[in-house]
């Protein structure tokens, strides 16, 4: 979003301290355009840049919440096994997978329970190990969902998280087609990504990869790409970075999370990652994706234009059910499941498990990050790293010196791509602020 | 409708900063992303 001087006088009066009288007396062209002065003010509340009272902000939020989809992400483990054997990859690999009757049993459980406490969409996430192995479970799962809700007031939409090594022309069709949404893994360019993912037979699984992404490309698809940084691709980033904007892929950068079994060789030393980010993201500046960075690139799970106070939506809007049908807060925590999808309420059960307690772990909560500035952009990171890293929830994120060095360069690269764009559209000079 | 006398204020944790010259800030609590001020055309 960007202004013009008009709104540009308004907010400097406003840092100034004057009043609206004392404004309307002080700005020339609201002296003879008082009402003109009254709408930049009561835009730049809207766009929360001023506070306008407490009247006003309460307003702004009932009607954010009107107008917002409420929805349920729900990490459905369809399999266990997987084709694939990543070093950094935390789910449990086993030759299991998620029987079809009790995948629609859960499907149509949780799908009544968001529905009853007020959600408006659940989108079904199919995951393991690799998803794409029980492909035809998937498709049955999305013909008969499409029957089953066709009367339901919530929507039921699917997604599918895979490593991109196989892509059946059935599913194909279905993404085409709309049914069905797709992130795949990719991390980094070949040198990269083969360090990391590797076949069973330890052979690198990225030519078949790109291939599969060449192909959807080709059919005018673009797959969201997920990429895990460790220690051993975090010098292929700025490579991976310039695969993806020329190949107009979205990607996410996560980073590494460690469980007891993980290899510490993966583990990342935060000053050698802050210095690749730095180098990529000054890549980015000068070759900036064509979208708007919020759709086209994620750091973690972080949104400039979504503030929170804890790292991601557990406890509230995510959940994960594990192939024999438990209900788990995070697929980072399916060993330690919370009880029984079809014996609980799931919405309410996720809210007031003891493993996480909501209420008591807000970043506020978190004395460490009480006066930090990006504590609402971060919002303390991925709490269970934490406890894992500290013994308690109630300590910074171990990523925590890498957030600070690096949301202060995300926030500039967003700021340059306005400016571009503001310049792209411009015949006339601008006086610079 | 502002009274006259309101004082409209800025978020006090707002960040800033300056890209080629042009001022910019992000409320950190809001949900707009990253706002850039322009000077007027001249």
């Amino acid at each position: 979003m960007f202004f013009l001087g008009d709104a540009r006088d308004v907010f400097k009066s406003c840092q100034e301290g004057m009043s609206f009288k004392e404004m309307r007396s002080a700005i020339p062209w609201a002296r003879e355009n008082p009402q003109r002065l009254e709408r930049i003010v009561t835009a730049l509340g809207r766009l929360e840049m001023l506070h306008l009272g407490k009247d006003f902000s309460e307003q702004l939020r009932s009607e954010r919440q009107r107008g917002r989809k409420k929805r349920m992400m729900v990490w459905l483990q369809l399999t266990d096994a997987c084709n694939l054997q990543c070093g950094y990859c935390y789910i449990q690999k086993k030759p299991t997978h998620m029987m079809l009757d009790l995948a629609k049993n859960l499907i149509v459980k949780v799908a009544s329970d968001c529905k009853r406490a007020g959600f408006n969409e659940v989108v079904f996430k199919f995951a393991g190990g690799e998803p794409v192995l029980r492909w035809a479970d998937g498709k049955t799962l999305i013909d008969w969902a499409k029957g089953y809700f066709t009367d339901s007031a919530l929507s039921v939409r699917f997604h599918i998280i895979t490593n991109g090594t196989i892509l059946p022309a059935s599913l194909i069709e279905y993404i085409s087609l709309g049914k069905i949404g797709i992130s795949l893994s990719l991390d980094g360019t070949e040198e990269w990504h083969d360090k990391q993912r590797r076949y069973l037979n330890n052979v690198g699984s990225f030519r078949d990869v790109d291939g599969n992404i060449n192909k959807l490309l080709s059919l005018g698809i673009h797959p969201y790409i997920l990429t895990t940084v460790t220690k051993d691709n975090v010098c292929g980033i700025t490579k991976l970075a310039e695969y993806c904007v020329q190949h107009e892929l979205s990607f996410r950068f996560s980073f590494y999370r460690e469980v007891p079994t993980s290899p510490d060789a993966l583990k990342n030393d935060n000053q050698q990652l802050i210095k690749e980010l730095l180098k990529c993201y000054s890549w980015m500046a000068d070759n900036l994706p064509i979208r708007s960075l919020y759709e086209s690139h994620k750091f973690g799970d972080m949104n400039l234009r979504s503030p929170k106070i804890r790292g991601c939506g557990i406890g509230v809007n995510g959940m994960t059910l594990t192939s024999d049908g438990r209900l788990c807060i995070c697929q980072y925590e399916m060993s330690n499941p919370v009880g029984n999808v079809l014996d609980n309420d799931v919405v309410q059960l996720i809210a007031e498990q003891d493993h996480y307690r909501l209420a008591e772990n807000r970043v506020e909560q978190i004395p460490v990050c009480i006066d930090c500035e990006w504590r609402f952009i971060c919002g303390g990171g991925c709490p269970f790293l934490t406890k894992r890293h500290y013994g308690t929830f109630k300590h910074h994120s171990p990523y925590c010196e890498v957030y600070k060095a690096i949301l202060p360069v995300l926030v500039e690269l967003h700021a340059l791509q306005l400016v571009r764009k503001f310049q792209s559209r411009s015949d006339q000079t601008v006086v610079k602020a | 409708m502002i009274a006259d006398n309101y004082i409209p204020t800025a978020p006090k944790d707002l960040i800033r900063g300056q890209v080629e010259g042009y001022n910019y800030f992000l409320n950190p609590r809001g949900h707009h992303g990253v706002l850039v001020f322009f000077g007027r055309r001249s």
